[in-house]
């Protein structure tokens, strides 16, 4: 059973069928095709996720519970948020706010809200 | 062509996972423990300052930990894995040829890189990765793993630059970091051969990169004689790419009559590059190049080959992207006018998708290794389509109480959705 429509016989006896092959394989079945790893994350070794706790930022549209997606290897932006380490805990700032001198651990590239 | 390796080295790497989380414990004494917390197996810089050895039994340490406020971690070994696989990804985009040796170290092929200035281009990979995954390394490079094994060590002494170029130096500094290195610091050289080497009045690495041939033979066969060619600037140990994985994966064939139609090509190549990527998934690997290949009927006159070549940013196995790059590739440019006989798709720079630290599984065999991977993938089949836990080992139901002891475990930050780091 084939999924083309249509095929030209090679010479070697295999044809050759029109058409993507399909690249769904057993690990990908469940999954969509869109991958949310690729539009969420640009580059995996430097990006680490963090759970939003407490209401600091609701006003921003973040809320407790949500998660950060945190890029260290971002180029860095005036309008950026980002993570600061700052009375032992890990705190967003906005990154103009932060002194020159001072080095941010990462910025935030996406917020993930989940509603149920 | 030359050899030359890169060898990256994670400082104090358990240590510095856990700072990276915890950016309060930079400059403070630091212990990883392992076995039950029996003993510590990394130690901050501050830590071997107070004269904690490597293996310290903690118990004999209880003391000293408290007075100096050494701050103590369980091995988190889910975290130094994750950070160690980021690691291993950022080297294996500056250059596939890179062989994962250790949870800490890995050796990189450089001699196919055109670097002009390999102190720069070490500061460069130095400060992405400090910068990027969070990690400070040291690298050494030279013209045999040996040395540049050599040069990592020597380059954490070295001052804040913590970069080690051997190629590009005097003989007398070359000379200089040889004299400074004992031999039980020697890759190569352990506990039995060092005494035995001090016998001779060998103490150093320029002393045993000078002694005589016969003398290595006699003392150390073979295996001697390499390591002083080495020490020399003869490689004799390649970068070994764990299990010899391919190069290459190449799938080509003749078109059934010669064609000019796009369409007709772009299936082939659809085709062509489905079946490489099936093979590349069966073997576990990863692309971070392809090519492809038209050609005319070479035995009418006017043959003409045409090539495309690119370079995935992230090394993939998957057949759609692939393909549709091929195909965006092929179409600018493409010369409807001419008649195309064969095609032939070509995958390189292939890397392990998921490079094994031998030091870390040195107790299981290959065999071993890849049954458990299958059955792991298996499992995470099921449990994805069932939900988590719908097969697990029985064991897990038994008891806890098997569980090695890890008082002092920073939460799995990196691998566990509940134990995320927090950010307010």
């Amino acid at each position: 059973m084939d999924d083309d429509t249509s095929a030209v016989a090679g010479r070697d006896g295999v044809s050759v069928h029109r058409g993507f092959p399909n690249s769904a394989d057993d690990r990908s079945r469940d999954r969509l095709a869109l991958d949310l790893n690729r539009l969420l994350i640009r580059h995996p070794s430097s990006t680490y996720l963090f759970q939003i706790g407490g209401h600091r930022w609701t006003d921003h549209g973040i809320y407790d519970g949500d998660i950060a997606v945190i890029d260290r290897g971002a180029e860095p932006r005036d309008s950026d948020l980002a993570v600061i380490w700052q009375n032992d805990t890990f705190s967003l700032c906005s990154r103009h706010l932060l002194p020159h001198d001072e080095q941010a651990w990462g910025v935030v590239v996406s917020v993930i809200h989940r509603y149920r | 062509m030359k050899p030359v390796f890169g060898l990256i080295d994670c400082n104090n790497f358990f240590v510095s996972c856990e700072r990276l989380f915890r950016p309060d414990l930079e400059g403070k004494p630091v212990v990883v423990l392992s076995s039950n917390d029996g003993c510590a197996v990394a130690r901050s810089n501050e830590a071997k300052a107070l004269g904690i050895p490597m293996g310290a039994p903690a118990y004999k340490y209880r003391q000293l930990f408290k007075q100096q406020r050494v701050v103590q971690f369980s091995a988190n070994f889910e975290l130094y894995g994750d950070i160690s696989s980021r690691i291993v990804r950022l080297l294996t985009s500056v250059t596939p040829r890179t062989e994962v040796y250790s949870i800490d170290e890995s050796f990189l092929d450089l001699s196919q890189l055109e670097i002009a200035d390999y102190q720069q281009w070490g500061s460069w990979l130095r400060e992405r990765l400090a910068r990027e995954v969070g990690i400070p390394v040291a690298i050494g490079v030279a013209a045999s793993k040996i040395l540049a094994k050599l040069a990592a060590a020597r380059a954490k002494h070295s001052g804040d630059d913590n970069v080690l170029d051997l190629v590009h130096i005097s003989e007398e500094d070359r000379a200089g970091h040889l004299l400074n290195t004992p031999v039980h610091d020697i890759w190569g050289v352990g506990w039995r051969l060092a005494p035995r080497l001090r016998a001779e009045g060998v103490y150093n690495a320029l002393e045993l990169s000078r002694m005589s041939p016969q003398l290595v033979q006699q003392l150390m066969g073979v295996h001697g004689r390499r390591m002083v060619a080495e020490l020399n600037g003869t490689a004799c140990h390649p970068l070994e790419m764990f299990g010899k994985v391919r190069q290459t994966i190449m799938h080509g064939r003749q078109f059934g009559e010669d064609t000019n139609q796009f369409y007709v090509i772009e299936a082939a190549i659809a085709r062509l590059a489905g079946r490489a990527a099936a093979k590349l998934r069966k073997e576990g690997l990863l692309a971070r190049g392809a090519a492809l290949r038209l050609s005319t009927n070479r035995h009418y006159p006017g043959y003409q080959r045409i090539g495309r070549h690119f370079l995935f940013e992230t090394p993939t196995a998957d057949a759609g992207t692939i393909t549709s790059r091929l195909i965006s590739r092929l179409a600018d440019g493409f010369n409807p006018n001419l008649y195309y006989h064969r095609a032939d798709v070509m995958l390189y720079d292939l890397a392990s998708q998921h490079p094994l630290q031998p030091d870390f599984f040195n107790h299981l065999s290959l065999a071993e290794l890849a049954a458990s991977q299958a059955r792991l993938e298996a499992f995470d089949d099921i449990n994805g389509r069932f939900g988590a836990g719908t097969i697990r080992f029985a064991a897990e139901d038994l008891s806890k109480a098997w569980q090695p002891k890890r008082n002092f475990c920073s939460p799995h930050y990196t691998t566990d959705w509940q134990e995320l780091p927090q950010l307010t």
